[in-house]
């Protein structure tokens, strides 16, 4: 045997036992879930299970619901992400130039990402409470307005201040990625531009910029998946109130298999959540991925 | 299941008790731990605003509200769980049926869409205009109506048992202890009901398909013995009419000064409590009515449409 071949199979031994764990935890559920959504079954009807094919699929892309709530995730994603990603940029920008007291900044960004989302959500619950909340107050010292406000008994209000609640969670993980990038890359290219006569917008948009590609990439896929399946923060925060108007996909999923029972159509509902979020991993992949740039 | 219920515990158990369990007058279970909401008040403030007794109706209430307001006593003086949980099914029956109104007809088909459930979410809806409802309730549950009340910010709470000892007795939970007394849940003048409320107690069932029958229905007696139920009796109370009689009635009253006061409270209000409708779509039937009452309270339907709505769904879920 080689030494190249001896190392391959020593890797192999090496990871077989982890591997066994992992695909035996994930893998069976997984392959019974999506068993499961070609049935009509049900958790509150003693009756077997019915074989139906793909209605399970075809009532729900059929379904009005389904579509305002892939709407209503969307507009969560897109906000969500996208505001990360500007206030992850200008952060890592700000951290990068290493100003008085960098270090410090860098350590204090884990904090909010290193909440977990439950303590998070019940944090900004608190927070945005109508009768004693911290956000209330604040704004009423400041002089923004004069009277509490019942902010999450409105449901487009909600919404956003959801939004926010994962804003100020997860911005630090695009920021704290995009760092990273930016340290790695060289400082002679910026030099020669300034000396060329670019200005700071021109060297970002043309020099850093292009260079961060797979870094943003990486950061956006990550983000964009975990945002479009969004559940703790909704579930602690609003439920999916007031009158559904946080109802993301994965709160309609949780309500349709564990609240009412219809595990055939909530097994249905997670493997399109999933084609939804690989289509969309796609999408990024194939406006972003230059195999020749590496950054990273 | 109600081969295996004994005479004794029939006759030993509050009648209103197996309102839980039984469905087309066969019993399916046991009762256990009873528990419905009360109408609390904060006597002191209320003083405050002049009156020496709580509303025995909810037009009363409405009256008292408006000289509190008047006179500053609280800026919202009741503070419901309207939010988009099962906790605002709970309040809603309790005024439904304190309307003349009803949740199922005799056949199972939804009434609450009847003009007195109309006229009953329109109420609702005018309580807040009204600034008389705290607005914050469209998103609250029955730990924010604990806290709201426990603040002084609220001179009538409409809750479980659990919260008399909370705010009434713990210094540490709360900054109105001393001043807070239940009553009876009023009911509304115009539709002549006295009172009515939530049933909320619990019950235990063992399931046909159970793999151990006999253990579990073993474990379910264990459960709901005396023995086990007085020993829960400070937040909940138990199932068993002795329970509340002779010497075991005043050990019990005499648990806790909790008990002293709720329980002869419970024996006043537990005959005017009302159950849900005992259905297998309940979950999913119990979230689109929670949905009709949160579009009508944000306004984004009116109250006969958003019930007119939620109708159609239970019938829908029925077949």
């Amino acid at each position: 045997m080689t030494l190249k071949r001896r190392d391959a199979l020593t890797g192999l031994l090496l990871v077989v036992p982890a591997l066994v764990i992992i695909l035996g935890i994930t893998l069976q559920p997984i392959l019974t879930t999506f068993y499961l959504s070609f049935f009509d079954a049900s958790l509150s009807k003693i009756k077997a299970n019915i074989f139906i094919g793909l209605e399970n699929y075809i009532k729900l892309l059929s379904d009005p619901v389904f579509w305002i709530t892939i709407q209503r995730t969307l507009y969560f994603t897109i906000v969500s992400v996208g505001l990360e990603l500007l206030l992850g940029l200008g952060i890592a920008q700000l951290i990068q130039s290493k100003p008085p007291g960098w270090k410090f900044l860098r350590v204090s960004l884990i904090i909010p990402w290193a909440v977990p989302t439950i303590v998070n959500g019940t944090m900004w619950r608190w927070i945005y409470n109508a009768d004693y909340g911290a956000m209330n107050a604040l704004l009423t010292q400041l002089g923004l307005i004069t009277h509490y406000q019942p902010w999450l008994t409105k449901p487009f209000v909600a919404m956003n201040l959801v939004i926010l609640a994962d804003i100020w969670h997860s911005m630090p993980f695009i920021a704290l990625i995009l760092q990273a990038a930016l340290a790695t890359l060289p400082p002679d290219l910026d030099e020669a531009a300034a000396v060329d006569g670019a200005n700071a917008w021109q060297r970002f948009t043309k020099i850093r910029l292009p260079l961060l590609r797979s870094a943003i990439l990486v950061a956006l896929v990550i983000r964009t998946v975990e945002a479009f399946r969004v559940f703790d923060i909704i579930y602690v925060i609003t439920a999916g109130g007031p009158a559904y108007g946080t109802v993301t996909i994965s709160y309609l999923t949780y309500l349709e298999t564990f609240s009412f029972g219809h595990i055939g159509r909530g097994a249905a509902l997670s493997f399109l959540i999933s084609a939804f979020t690989l289509a969309m991993a796609i999408v990024y992949i194939r406006f972003l991925y230059r195999p020749e740039e590496r950054a990273l | 299941m109600s081969a295996r219920i004994t005479d004794d515990m029939k006759a030993g158990v509050f009648d209103a008790a197996w309102q839980i369990p039984t469905v087309d007058g066969k019993a399916y279970g046991l009762p256990w731990l009873l528990d419905q909401k009360y109408f609390f008040y904060n006597e002191k403030l209320l003083k405050d605003a002049g009156f020496d007794a709580p509303p025995a109706t909810w037009e009363e209430m409405v009256d008292q509200a408006k000289v509190i307001k008047e006179k500053k006593v609280a800026e919202y003086p009741i503070v419901w769980s309207w939010g988009q949980y099962e906790a605002a099914i709970c309040d809603w029956v309790t005024l439904l049926y304190g309307n003349g109104g009803m949740m199922a007809d005799k056949d199972g088909k939804p009434a609450f869409n009847s003009p007195a459930g109309v006229k009953t979410l329109e109420w609702m809806v005018k309580t807040i205009d009204d600034g008389i409802s705290n607005p914050s309730s469209i998103s609250y549950v029955e730990e924010d109506v604990r806290n709201v009340f426990s603040q002084g910010k609220a001179v009538y709470a409409v809750n479980w048992n659990y919260m008399f000892d909370l705010v009434n007795f713990q210094k540490d939970q709360s900054q109105v202890t001393g001043q807070i007394k239940p009553a009876l849940m009023p009911g509304f003048k115009d539709s002549g009901v006295k009172s009515a409320t939530i049933d909320g107690s619990m019950g235990f069932s063992v399931a046909a398909t159970s793999a151990n029958p006999e253990a579990a229905w073993k474990y379910v007696v264990y459960l709901t013995s005396k023995d086990v139920q007085d020993r829960y009796s400070a937040h909940m109370l138990p199932m068993w009419k002795t329970s509340f009689e002779g010497d075991a009635g005043k050990k019990l009253e005499a648990t806790s000064p909790v008990t002293a006061i709720m329980v002869p409270m419970f024996n006043l209000q537990f005959p005017y409590s009302v159950v849900r409708p005992k259905v297998s779509f309940y979950p999913e039937a119990s979230k689109a009515l929670q949905l009709a009452l949160q579009e009508a309270l944000t306004k984004v339907k009116t109250p006969q449409q958003a019930l007119d709505d939620a109708a159609a769904k239970w019938l829908e879920l029925m077949k």
